[in-house]
């Protein structure tokens, strides 16, 4: 909802740029969005290189002068996270809202976090740690240092 | 899309009108006065029934009257804004019956296009209606009669093409004409209470089928997203936030019970130490909850994935709630998780009320327990407290009206009482529903007025009295006294519950969720903010809660014109009369009168009949409501 | 010497790991207060953060939106301290203290 809001002042799922995929029973609820990924697989399909890397927030950005809607990137996309707006006729894809994501703003679980690359392996530390030592440590020392 | 949705923020665009003995649909633009003065969801379907419904009907006859609505908020970034309601006359009432769900698919009917959606007739064969944005059709729904809910929606959305459609059906209960079938959507959301399962079978309606792709635009969407950072944080620092969001709705049966006011044994006990470690939040966490879920656009979450992997009660599903660990579980005595799980799941699958057919069970119980009812006339089954197959069985049986006793189960508590001489003294019901777990005798105003007066019947969402003990000191600012605030004061139940009940019809007409609205977000100013945003009406504190008033008085007309009066406002015998015998809340009844007549006066409605009076119905701009009662000599002066 | 049963509920299991205890207070007529001291021996500073609000010296009754604080409540057997003598209720042998928020 806050990305539609945001992008298209209006509220759509299928222009939000960050879409969750619900299998309820299976307990399975993912957001796919815009990885940034390195190599740009969509980028490199774009027969008229409307796609282009902006270099302050690191996001992949549409260049909406070029892009012609053929929908190629979207092909090319391993995760299905471009897809396509019927209104405009073009693209859509996260663009970071230029560094601040506003989907971040608005998670209250913070589910979904936006962080530098180190500090993501850095977390899966901290928390394979903290089950670790769970066992080892005393209520009171728990309580202290982990909360 | 038309010229028009740009002009109208938030409210949705359209009405449809589907007459299923013609088979034709008819679509119209949504009146703005009926957006204005009934905001949308269960106000928008109270005054459609009272404008259109005939007294008198039999409600599982054609001419009842089976709409279902939703509001400004549905779709947007207002928080909790994936519920919708469903209403019409109840078969297990005979009064204003209406059912709130959640999920998602009054998300994606908003995105339709639409606001409501009304059913008259009935149709010759089973039919669905598949609503595609503005193609709507009525298809053909043989071959899905018979089939549970469940299977309904997967075979729909095979045959649609398209996983992501939004499906609302009824089981084999609401095609048996069970009085508390029920409405559930996305497999495990139950539009619960009254019976409108019973309602849409009797119209030979399986299910309602929906995609949206349209577009909703709000007045002031930089005013939306400052509402949303305030409301999450005013969530996530509530009383009850840990509550919802981590353990749900089974977190409550920790807080009832502690307190003492929690439904054990058909209401016998209203404190039991054996719900300790079987049945409290905690122990559902650790033993059934894969996953925590949410609705639409909710930072609460408060649902959850649960699963039984072996054993006799294997299964999946999701949304076990408060309400069936009471039903299934204390208010049978039984005390087995894994049984209560399984049953809820079988219950969703089947389409029927937790609450009703829980409630049912444990008094049919009662009467094993006195010696009213023996093998031989439960055709076989053992109904002894506890008995977790026993009440599995019964379910089915009551789906299926199965035998002669399965028939009477799917009758309901208060008819299955007539036709037990002597049981009627146990049968907990206010009006025909059976009342939910929160033993009133705990909850002065939460259950002891709320209870009596809701407009659907023994209910605790109409009012829901919640503010009160979340934020005492706002108890005194709107009530006047701390005391207010007090779980067992008679003194200022009324304007509680007055209060209450306004706030709550706006959350269900808005179609928002009222979980968000037990902390400080229940409050009217609060709420004129999310509407301003959304639709740019400029309404003010008093504007919301006249609106609140409006709905509660436009239920209480609808009521009265089919037939309701003082003496319906009232309590099981066994909650005026026998004390609470052990537990922190021991030795408390609840002493209806005064709180009724304090009621009665705030509301402006005669003390001796309970009818509304003519000037509080013209101060609501209601005065045809007040013309129609007078015709038929129901209208206090 | 009174002993009474210490509950932790909702969000209190977070800092005690368990969800009840039996608890003996020394004194011979003990307050809330006292068992709040004891909670501090046993589970430290944080969990008293999370009941008592330092600005009042009272339990946190409302939320503390600045500090992102939740809201609690302590009851001595299912009634709210509020309406009893708040934290200086006294505890009798057998009692159930309850914390939840």
């Amino acid at each position: 909802m806050a990305c539609s809001l945001e992008h298209a002042k209006e509220f759509n799922p299928l222009k939000s740029r960050i879409r969750v995929v619900r299998k309820k029973l299976q307990g399975v609820f993912v957001p796919v969005h815009c990885l940034q990924c390195t190599s740009m697989p969509c980028a490199k399909v774009c027969p008229v290189e409307a796609i282009y890397r902006d270099e302050n927030t690191w996001a992949v950005l549409i260049d909406y002068d070029k892009c012609i809607g053929c929908g190629e990137c979207a092909r090319a996309c391993p995760f299905g996270a471009i897809t396509y707006d019927p209104d405009t006729k073009q693209v859509i894809k996260c663009d970071l809202c230029g560094g601040n994501p506003k989907c971040v703003e608005y998670c209250i679980d913070k589910a979904i976090q936006f962080l530098p690359f180190e500090d993501v392996e850095r977390n899966k530390r901290f928390v394979h740690v903290d089950k670790v030592a769970r066992a080892y440590l005393t209520d009171k020392e728990w309580a202290e240092g982990m909360i | 899309m038309g010229g028009g949705d740009d002009l109208r923020h938030a409210v949705p665009e359209n009405i449809l009108r589907v007459d299923l003995t013609r088979k034709k649909v008819v679509k119209q633009s949504l009146p703005d006065e009926l957006a204005r003065n009934y905001l949308g969801g269960r106000g928008a379907n109270a005054k459609i029934l009272w404008d259109e419904l005939k007294a008198g009907v039999d409600p599982l006859s054609p001419d009842n009257i089976l709409v279902f609505g939703i509001g400004p908020a549905n779709g947007t970034l207002a928080p909790a804004s994936g519920r919708y309601n469903v209403s019409a006359k109840s078969p297990l009432t005979g009064f204003f019956g209406d059912a709130n769900s959640g999920g998602h698919w009054a998300a994606e009917l908003k995105y339709a296009g639409y606001g409501n959606l009304v059913f008259y007739g009935r149709a010759d064969k089973p039919v669905y209606l598949w609503i595609d944005d503005d193609d709507v059709e009525l298809r053909d729904a043989t071959r899905l009669w018979g089939k549970d809910t469940w299977e309904t929606e997967d075979t729909i959305t095979e045959e649609l093409g398209d996983p992501e459609i939004k499906v609302a059906c009824i089981g084999p209960a609401g095609e048996n004409l069970v009085r508390c079938a029920c409405v559930i959507n996305e497999k495990t959301r139950a539009a619960g209470r009254t019976g409108m399962g019973a309602v849409m079978g009797s119209k030979n309606l399986k299910a309602i089928a929906v995609r949206g792709t349209k577009s909703v635009k709000v007045a002031d969407p930089e005013g939306l997203f400052e509402f949303r950072k305030e409301a999450n944080a005013l969530i996530s620092t509530d009383l009850f936030y840990e509550l919802y969001a981590k353990y749900g709705t089974p977190g409550l049966m920790t807080i009832y019970n502690e307190f003492g006011a929690q439904t054990h044994y058909n209401s016998k006990e209203g404190y039991a130490k054996k719900a300790e470690d079987n049945l409290y939040g905690e122990v559902y966490v650790e033993r059934v909850v894969k996953h925590v879920s949410a609705c639409f656009s909710c930072p609460l979450h408060c649902s959850a994935v649960y699963a039984v992997d072996s054993g006799p009660y294997a299964c999946v599903g999701e949304s076990c709630e408060y309400e069936n660990l009471t039903a299934y579980g204390s208010r049978c005595g039984n005390y087995n998780l894994e049984s209560v799980v399984y049953a809820s799941t079988l219950a969703d699958k089947l389409g029927m009320d937790t609450i009703s057919s829980g409630a049912t069970i444990g008094f049919a119980m009662e009467c094993w327990e006195k010696g009213l009812l023996d093998e031989k006339s439960t055709e076989g089954l053992i109904l002894e407290w506890g008995n977790a197959e026993a009440i599995i069985e019964a379910l089915r049986r009551m789906a299926y009206r199965k035998g002669k006793f399965g028939n009477l189960l799917a009758e309901g508590t208060k008819r299955m009482s007539e036709k037990i001489p002597g049981s009627e003294k146990f049968a907990i019901h206010i009006k025909g529903l059976d009342t939910p777990a929160v033993d009133p005798r705990g909850m002065m105003a939460y259950g002891g007025l709320g209870y009596a007066v809701a407009s659907r019947g023994g209910d605790h969402l109409r009012a829901l009295a919640a503010l009160g003990y979340s934020l005492p000191g706002k108890a005194k600012e709107l009530f006047g006294s701390e005391e207010a605030a007090d779980r067992f004061s008679i003194k200022y139940a009324a304007p509680v519950v007055k209060f209450h009940e306004e706030m709550r019809a706006i959350a269900d007409s808005l179609d928002i969720c009222k979980y968000i609205t037990r902390t400080a977000l229940l409050l009217p100013e609060i709420m004129a903010k999310l509407i301003n945003v959304l639709t740019g009406w400029g309404i003010d504190r008093a504007g919301v809660l006249r609106i609140g008033e409006r709905i509660v008085n436009i239920e209480r007309a609808f009521n009265v014109r089919e037939g309701l009066t003082r003496k319906d406002d009232t309590q099981p015998e066994r909650f005026l009369k026998e004390p609470l015998k052990s537990g922190p809340s021991a030795g408390h009844v609840v002493n209806l009168k005064p709180m009724l007549d304090d009621y009665y006066r705030l509301r402006g409605w005669d003390l001796e009949t309970g009818y509304p009076t003519r000037g509080k119905l013209e101060e609501l701009g209601l005065s045809d409501v007040a013309d129609e009662l007078k015709r038929i000599g129901r209208l206090a002066e | 010497m009174v002993k009474i049963e210490a509950r932790y509920l909702l969000m209190f299991y977070r800092y005690t790991n368990k969800w009840k205890e039996m608890i003996e207070l020394e004194k011979d007529r003990p307050t809330v207060r006292d068992f709040i001291e004891e909670l501090r021996k046993r589970y430290g500073q944080k969990i008293i953060d999370a009941l008592i609000d330092p600005k009042t010296g009272d339990v946190r009754y409302e939320p503390d939106l600045a500090e992102g604080k939740k809201a609690v409540r302590i009851l001595v057997n299912g009634r709210m301290i509020w309406w009893l003598k708040g934290l200086d209720t006294e505890l009798k042998d057998g009692d159930v203290i309850q914390l939840f928020g």
